[in-house]
């Protein structure tokens, strides 16, 4: 066996196993009385963010294999309202707008702009934002947008010459996001994404698909 | 929208999953979503008890069910058995990685899918569209299940008229519709229409069978063969390719594609059905023997059990053995045989035409291991239900022909075939009969030949040269005569004129069965006797001043 299927393959397990692990937490922490919740919480939190991640490797392991990810009919207002289910855990502090509507149609394949809406607002929580808004237009293909009120990129990272704005991070989140946005093709189309900073501060990420 | 909880308060639900959790988590959701009347189910087994015994109007399955049926295999027997209502919905519960066959279904294709994991709210979410979608549809599903194809299309295209956002599934029905009316060219026409906004497999899949379909196979081939370099776990498409290639004539070919359809899903029956006779057609047997078992095994509880299963499994088994072999594979396979052949007496009895075939592939058997009793015994069973059959088929009393010809009844053989030939029949069953005919006639040379050159060899050890060479010379004079028989008539000659004088007409015989016998290799068996026969009549010949 290859070493990267090798890796792949242990990677997909800890994706099943930190689903089973999180289920299990949820249903102990429904049999508690409340007063102790903050002692479950944090570690319900980490576990979240552990499970995000790994299904980020996964599907970056698969997108490198060249899977073949079906698009099908989707509605941008369930799926960022996934996300924000899935992430809303860690940042109790940050307040979300699901500002889609509710016949805003695409086509893509749910599970990667799942994880792409995740890795935008993970972005925007690590820059400080206390307010992340979702919007989305279905006029021309489809294009998703996230806005937030955190501290904005770079100008180096908006000219294109460096990756992350973050101190230490690797640039893998947009990375990640851009390939999800490119693998959703519509004859020689492919989807994009456009990084800008809000006149009102701020980042906006937009996913452009075909 | 609608509203769910209202929506699901009075539908029937069917809930199917192999893990006891994952059943009560579903179980639970749909409760508090506002589902009232709900069954679980554990193994396909038990859901197909419950779908043919009650009407539902939800199926929620998982995908994936361990051992037993997959949910994509209880959708296509529901479906196969009339047991679903296009107005039903019936959505597949799957894992990411399953989501591609899950989707690329044309025929038996499930309402929608949910993808796993997920929490209430999202379950909420996708059957809130799921059902909103349903209720568009209501009237042309409903004008399906009534069979008024020509109103549903007609009503499917207002619906796309009205709301765009439609196209997919509409696309889908219309498709499917369009087909089953033969009107393939509007078919592709809302297929192309699909493809031009949105990229899906089951389109391209839709647009090559139309073109097959139209004629244009070799354009159909390629469209397949492109979609599949794109989707190589997409199932359907080995399917379609292997029947188009059917039809360009190319068996081995379509076997090669149905074989990747199997190895990629498994456990469809109707697959390996195709891929048993396929495959026995084309004489591979040991992928025909694999195919018959998995589709007797898989179909074994459920609507596709089929004896035409059973019958091919132990014809092919019959072709594999050899006879006179002792090896493990051997007693594995004949008891394999038989345990089909036992199956169908439990199961078929009292169908005369099962049990007469049955009795003849068993007979079949018993001839090709050498067991003449059983085998009599076998072809006896069929001829007492080819007796009380009011109108057996020109095929059944062929079969019978045959069988009597394999246990040496060749009396009753050529009686029957005298009377086929009185009743007359279709070309291809008259080709069959000659054939027959034909190797009923060799049997019956063969055995008198044998008779004769019996008799031959027992006057020769008495040393009755004249007699035995008056019965070798008749063997003889049958073309079908072997080497041994020639050989004996020119040794009980040589005997002769040894021992008495030389006789021309008898050094001439034996020149012509010489040339009769031709060359004879080193290897064989009988290349000594035969050079010293040639030596001693050669100095004969001398002797005799030829």
């Amino acid at each position: 066996m290859k070493f990267e299927h090798l890796v792949g393959a242990v990677v997909h397990d800890l994706k099943n196993q930190l689903q089973a692990l999180l289920d299990y937490e949820q249903e102990a922490l429904a049999r508690i009385p409340k007063r102790y919740h903050t002692h479950l919480d944090p570690i319900l939190q980490r576990t979240n963010r552990l499970k995000n991640d790994t299904m980020q490797m996964v599907t970056l392991f698969r997108l490198e294999q060249k899977s073949h990810f079906p698009m099908d009919d989707a509605w941008p207002r369930d799926t960022a309202a996934d996300a924000i289910e899935a992430t809303s855990l860690q940042y109790p502090g940050i307040r979300f707008s699901n500002d889609i509507g509710e016949d805003c149609q695409g086509f893509y394949n749910e599970t990667l702009i799942h994880l792409a809406l995740i890795t935008l607002i993970t972005n925007s929580a690590q820059a400080g934002a206390t307010h992340i808004r979702l919007t989305a237009d279905d006029s021309n293909g489809l294009t998703l947008c996230v806005d937030d009120n955190g501290h904005g990129f770079d100008n180096a990272v908006l000219a294109g010459e460096k990756d992350t704005t973050k101190q230490e991070g690797s640039g893998l989140g947009l990375f990640f996001v851009e390939l999800i946005a490119s693998h959703h093709k519509q004859g020689e189309e492919h989807g994009s994404i456009h990084i800008a900073n809000r006149k009102e501060g701020g980042a906006s990420v937009s996913i452009r698909l075909p | 929208m609608i509203n769910l909880e209202l929506a699901l308060k009075d539908k029937r639900i069917l809930v199917v999953d192999d893990l006891v959790e994952a059943r009560s988590a579903l179980k639970k959701m749909i409760t508090i979503l506002g589902a009232t009347q709900i069954d679980t189910a554990t193994d396909g087994r038990e859901a197909m008890e419950f779908i043919m015994e009650r009407e539902y109007d939800i199926v929620l399955s998982d995908y994936n069910l361990g051992k037993g049926k997959d949910g994509q295999q209880i959708l296509e027997e529901a479906r196969y058995c009339n047991r679903l209502r296009a107005t039903a919905l019936f959505i597949l519960v799957t894992g990411e990685n399953a989501v591609e066959m899950v989707m690329g279904a044309l025929e038996y294709e499930p309402d929608n899918y949910i993808t796993k994991p997920f929490t209430l709210n999202m379950l909420r979410e996708r059957l809130t569209r799921i059902l909103s979608t349903k209720l568009e549809l209501l009237q042309v599903d409903t004008a399906i299940d009534l069979g008024e194809t020509d109103r549903a299309i007609t009503l499917a295209t207002a619906v796309l008229d009205k709301n765009p956002k439609l196209l997919i599934p509409v696309t889908r029905i219309l498709g499917k519709l369009y087909i089953r009316q033969k009107r393939y060219n509007e078919a592709i026409k809302v297929y192309s229409e699909l493809l031009n906004k949105r990229s899906v497999s089951w389109a391209r899949l839709g647009q090559a069978i139309c073109m097959h379909y139209l004629g244009d196979s070799r354009s159909a081939l390629a469209l397949l063969k492109q979609t599949l370099i794109a989707h190589p776990m997409y199932v359907q498409c080995y399917d379609w390719a292997a029947t188009i290639m059917l039809s360009l004539g190319d068996s081995k070919g379509a076997q090669k594609q149905l074989e990747k359809a199997v190895e990629i899903s498994p456990k469809a029956v109707l697959r390996q059905m195709e891929l048993g006779k396929l495959a026995y057609s084309n004489e591979d047997y040991p992928v025909a023997e694999m195919a018959f078992e998995q589709a007797i095994r898989l179909g074994r509880h459920s609507c596709y059990k089929h004896s035409g299963n059973y019958l091919q499994f132990a014809h092919t088994i019959r072709h594999e053995l050899k006879p006179g072999e002792q090896s493990r594979e051997q007693k594995m396979r004949v008891e394999k045989a038989f345990r089909a052949i036992d199956e169908l007496r439990q199961d078929y009895a009292g169908q005369d035409n099962i049990m007469f075939e049955t009795s003849i592939i068993e007979g079949k058997t018993h001839t090709t291991l050498n067991d003449e009793d059983k085998a009599r015994a076998s072809a006896r069973r069929a001829e007492e239900i080819l007796q009380r059959m009011t109108n057996p088929t020109d095929e059944q009393q062929l079969q019978m022909t045959e069988a009597y010809i394999d246990t040496g009844q060749h009396v009753k053989a050529k009686q029957l075939i005298r009377k086929l030939q009185q009743q007359g029949m279709g070309s291809n069953e008259l080709s069959q009969l000659q054939a027959l005919e034909d190797n009923l006639n060799k049997v019956v040379i063969r055995d008198h030949t044998a008779a004769l050159n019996a008799r031959g060899v027992g006057h020769y050890e008495k040393s009755e040269f004249t007699e035995a060479i008056a019965a070798f010379d008749e063997a003889a004079s049958y073309e079908e005569a072997g080497v041994s028989v020639l050989l004996n008539a020119i040794q009980a000659k040589i005997s002769l004129i040894e021992n008495t004088q030389i006789d021309v007409g008898q050094l001439k015989d034996c020149y012509r069965y010489f040339q009769r016998i031709g060359k004879i290799g080193s290897n064989d068996d009988r290349y000594e006797r035969y050079e010293r026969l040639k030596g001693t009549f050669m100095r004969l010949k001398r002797a005799a001043g030829l």
